[in-house]
């Protein structure tokens, strides 16, 4: 938490009012995404009781197992049926096509990547690693077989937690991560994780504050009239609403599972469930409105086609039918992954503070980014290089307080980021002497200007080759087989 | 046995390992100061006779550092420097060559790098190779670069700073061969056999200073002296003038450590009092011109480069520089050899007297981050004669009060120490040698 997202919460907790932590959105948003809003059986983290979804605030589609404990029940009326929607919905995002000239050869790049919005983190994760991981590994022939859309909804779904990710990515984003990104709240994290009490904060009804409406919402809760965001139970509903139907519905149905039973006593459950789940549903909605509405920051498309390049990726997987995730990741595919993460995390912090003023207050005001007045700049600057003299260019810049960074550190100018490299050669109090030591024959800043220097970049270090055997550190105990990638190493 | 035999016999032993050849890997675990740089070399230069030995730094400034030490060491030997792009610090003469192919130093008796610049040299071999610092190597580097030797040594300190990622990392955590993993890890899960041997001597922390650091973060390997306590005496030339900050110093001086105790209270991490605090005893030692005593070496006065002020955060070292110029100046006195830094940046430095400021002073609450074990290790491990540990009141209250947060991953290792009864340890420990502000 940088010093400015402190002073914003502090003012957001005396003033009572939400404050904006950016100025512009940061993040990729279709005006369509797919939602899911998700609630579990209390003690069954891979059961879901009822799945909300769509890609319009005005037509969701509902599926509800009265019984997710029963696996006959709830493959029947939820997992399968919402792996084949999902297939569907997917469907024309891996058939779409583009033609692009790559280097030495023509690529079909898909014509864009899929975004699921969901309420909050919880359901992030419920949606991709654990419906992902649940679904993936089960067999299509013999006992307990599934339809191929069930497993292969299972391997998207793995696709979206594992691309997700990636920091900045935008294929799975959760409504509280995205508002708590934009808004500073005076409560603490994990009261922003209750969508309902967030979105009271950032969006309070005519003549209240948000905490006021936070407050009432918190009251709601408590009594009832509004159950959580799901997907994890609410101890409240489960036990007012849920378990008196449950009891009434399981000694009716005396055991069965049989399809015709089970549809002619689930009604209540369903209506119920389909209730709860609609507050969520509208929570998530509203949050979308309210972040579409913002201006995206310069580099948010630049984010979004990295998405849609690793989505081309999984895409021409699923067309091969080579769509598999393995359970634990070999040695290069850990080394890939860790630094695929690391360049994002590097592009998605650069990109936010160039984009974004307030973000980059937070690193001035966190000492690690330099803003002031140039005062002088010498262009033609010569010292003694390896062989021959070359030119090294000086910026003297005031600051108006101490210099936070060391005598030697270097960053970047911020209208050139990656390029004009500037190195901290002196300090006098709050004047600074800078020496530009790389990208010194483009624009400079100019004296009298205000300037900032900060350790931002988008270029990232290319990756060595990996070796063509798991190296003899990394073999032995444990290494997931190289030679199957697929079904057979799902054990 | 005398710390020297200790010392020779281990060493002895890792040589006959590393020469028989029946292991892939070798570890070789050195407490702070344990002559781990001269064994380094030692070892690299017994291993010209199988060919060019690969060594494996984690830094340009380390890979420098064992390229001078080839030097004055072993000046028979041809010593390769392979870099990327920077201009290293390594003395310019015909047995010293600098490239950024290997082809080039073909020849050479010792070929030194980063593991980041051996990750991408390929159509070479080696028989064995040695990794400095192989704690600070992350288990994706050594990935890259394993394939270049059939075997090797891997030699660091496991009790300093573990490596890390800004990303997240937590896919792969309580796997010892994820990527962030220190290389040990990974070498020591996929290979359960390889030998490990434990430097049994600091050269580096005193009499006074060893026993401390040895029960607090290495009470799996403990460690002695080499020195004892006639061997190595601080002395001041100006006497005390009273108050706390002399009495500090004086308390460092005859105990090696002092622990100066600032007011309870909960503070930002640029606390005005602390960083006054740590200022005011850097540039009061400077003032009362200490002299060392250091058998055999026998130095003399206590300069501002033996001087460091030890600090967690970045943005305490920027207020400490700037007060410490601001005070030197003042004050007429030249601060700029004295050095500020962080934790971090401070690993594998060694100074006379060390003021460190402590990572839980003044904090609300312990974070995993303020409670890992190597960052005070590192603070409490860089001097040679005295560490002034400077602390606002309340630590052992603040870690009673705030049990771990932190998830408990399964299949990780539990971390030996713990950081939370580590830092007990200290703190009551420096209990005896504490001096109110």
């Amino acid at each position: 938490m940088s010093a400015v997202d402190v002073l914003l919460a502090i003012e957001a907790a005396t003033s009572g009012q939400v404050q904006r932590r950016t100025t512009v959105r940061h993040r990729h948003l279709e005006p369509e995404p797919l939602v899911i809003v998700a609630y579990r059986m209390a003690g069954e983290a891979g059961a879901p009781l009822g799945v909300m979804y769509g890609t319009s605030r005005d037509a969701p589609s509902l599926l509800v197992a009265p019984e997710p404990r029963s696996i006959g029940i709830r493959f029947r009326d939820v997992m399968n049926p919402f792996g084949e929607f999902l297939c569907n919905w997917l469907d024309p995002f891996v058939e779409e096509r583009e033609m692009r000239q790559a280097r030495h050869r023509v690529v079909e790049d898909c014509i864009n990547a899929p975004q699921i919005l969901v309420p909050n983190h919880a359901t992030a994760g419920f949606v991709g690693a654990v419906l992902g991981r649940s679904l993936r590994y089960l067999r299509t022939e013999g006992d307990g077989a599934v339809p191929e859309t069930t497993v292969l909804a299972g391997n998207h779904f793995t696709w979206f937690e594992q691309q997700s990710a990636l920091e900045g990515s935008c294929v799975l984003l959760a409504a509280t991560d995205l508002l708590r990104r934009h808004f500073a709240t005076g409560q603490s994290d994990l009261e922003d994780e209750d969508l309902h009490v967030l979105l009271s904060w950032v969006d309070p009804p005519a003549g209240k504050t948000g905490a006021e409406a936070a407050a009432e919402m918190e009251l709601a809760r408590h009594s009832g009239d509004k159950p959580g965001a799901g997907p994890t139970p609410d101890a409240d509903w489960d036990r007012d609403v849920l378990d008196p139907l449950l009891e009434v519905f399981n000694e009716q149905r005396a055991g069965s599972n049989d399809k015709e039973v089970v549809d002619r006593l689930s009604g209540d459950i369903i209506t119920a469930v389909g209730d709860a789940l609609a507050h969520s549903w509208d929570a998530t909605w509203r949050a979308h409105e309210i972040l579409l509405e913002m201006l995206p920051g310069n580099t948010v498309e630049d984010r979004w086609e990295s998405d849609r390049r690793a989505w081309t990726y999984h895409a021409d997987r699923v067309r091969d039918g080579w769509a598999f995730f393995r359970i634990k990741d070999t040695a290069k595919q850990a080394a890939w992954m860790i630094s695929n993460r690391e360049d994002a995390l590097t592009a998605l912090e650069a990109g936010e503070a160039l984009d974004d003023p307030l973000v980059l207050a937070g690193l001035v005001a966190g000492g690690e980014a330099l803003i002031g007045e140039v005062t002088a700049l010498d262009r033609d600057n010569k010292e003694q290089g390896p062989k021959n003299m070359v030119t090294r260019p000086l910026i003297d810049l005031e600051l108006g307080e101490p210099c936070p960074l060391p005598i030697g550190s270097t960053s970047y100018w911020t209208v050139r980021p990656g390029k004009a490299k500037v190195e901290v050669i002196s300090v006098d109090g709050s004047s600074v002497g800078l020496k530009v030591v790389a990208g010194m024959t483009g624009d400079l800043p100019e004296p009298g200007t205000i300037a900032a220097f900060a350790d931002l970049t988008f270029s990232s270090i290319p990756r060595p080759k990996a070796p063509q055997a798991t190296p003899w550190t990394h073999v032995g105990a444990e290494t997931p087989s190289i030679e199957s990638e697929g079904p057979d190493d799902t054990e | 046995m005398t710390p020297s035999e200790q010392h020779a016999q281990v060493i002895g032993d890792v040589a006959a390992d590393v020469q028989a050849g029946e292991r892939r890997a070798v570890v070789v675990d050195s407490p702070p100061g344990a002559g781990k740089s001269t064994f380094v070399v030692d070892m690299a230069a017994d291993l010209t006779e199988l060919g060019t030995v690969p060594i494996v730094a984690q830094t340009n400034a380390q890979a420098d550092d064992l390229v001078r030490k080839i030097r004055s060491g072993h000046s028979d030997l041809v010593v390769g420097r392979l870099v990327g792009s920077a201009d290293p610090d390594v003395p310019h003469d015909k047995s010293t060559l600098i490239s950024k192919q290997v082809a080039d130093l073909a020849g050479c008796d010792i070929v030194v790098a980063t593991g980041a610049k051996w990750g991408y040299v390929e159509d070479v071999h080696y028989e064995v190779g040695i990794v400095d610092e192989a704690y600070q190597m992350r288990s994706d580097q050594l990935y890259f670069v394993a394939d270049l030797f059939d075997r090797a040594l891997f030699v660091g300190d496991p009790g300093q700073l573990d490596p890390f990622t800004p990303a997240d990392d937590s896919r792969w955590k309580g796997h010892p061969d994820g990527p962030v993993s220190p290389a040990v890890a990974t070498v020591l899960h996929h290979l359960p056999e390889t030998p490990v041997h434990r430097l049994p001597v600091s050269w580096r922390l005193s009499a006074k200073c060893a026993p401390l650091v040895s029960e607090a973060f290495y009470p799996t390997m403990p460690f002695r002296a080499g020195s004892d306590e006639t061997e190595r005496a601080l002395t001041a030339t100006i006497s005390a003038g009273g108050g706390s900050t002399d009495d500090a110093i004086d308390e460092a001086i005859s105990n090696g450590w002092a622990y100066l105790e600032l007011p309870e209270a909960i503070v930002p991490t640029t606390d005005t009092l602390a960083v006054r605090a740590v200022v005011g005893l850097a540039v009061r030692a400077l003032e009362r011109e200490l002299e060392a005593k250091d058998t055999p070496r026998d130095e003399g006065a206590v300069d501002g480069s033996r001087i460091a002020i030890g600090v967690v955060h970045r943005d305490q070292r920027a207020v400490v520089r700037a007060t410490l110029d601001q005070v030197g100046k003042d004050k007429g006195i030249d601060v700029s050899p004295i050095t500020v830094n962080t934790a971090n940046r401070l690993q594998g430095r060694e100074f006379h007297l060390v003021v460190a400021l402590h990572p839980l002073s003044g904090r609300a609450a312990a974070s995993e981050f303020h409670l890992e074990t190597g960052r005070l290790c590192v603070l409490l491990s860089r001097h040679r004669h005295s560490c002034i540990v400077v602390s606002r009141a309340g630590v052992p209250e603040l870690l009673d009060a705030h049990p771990m947060a932190a998830p408990i991953w399964l299949g990780a290792p539990i971390p030996v120490p713990d950081g939370w009864e580590a830092n007990q340890q200290v703190i009551a420990a420096l209990e005896e040698y504490k001096v109110l502000a």
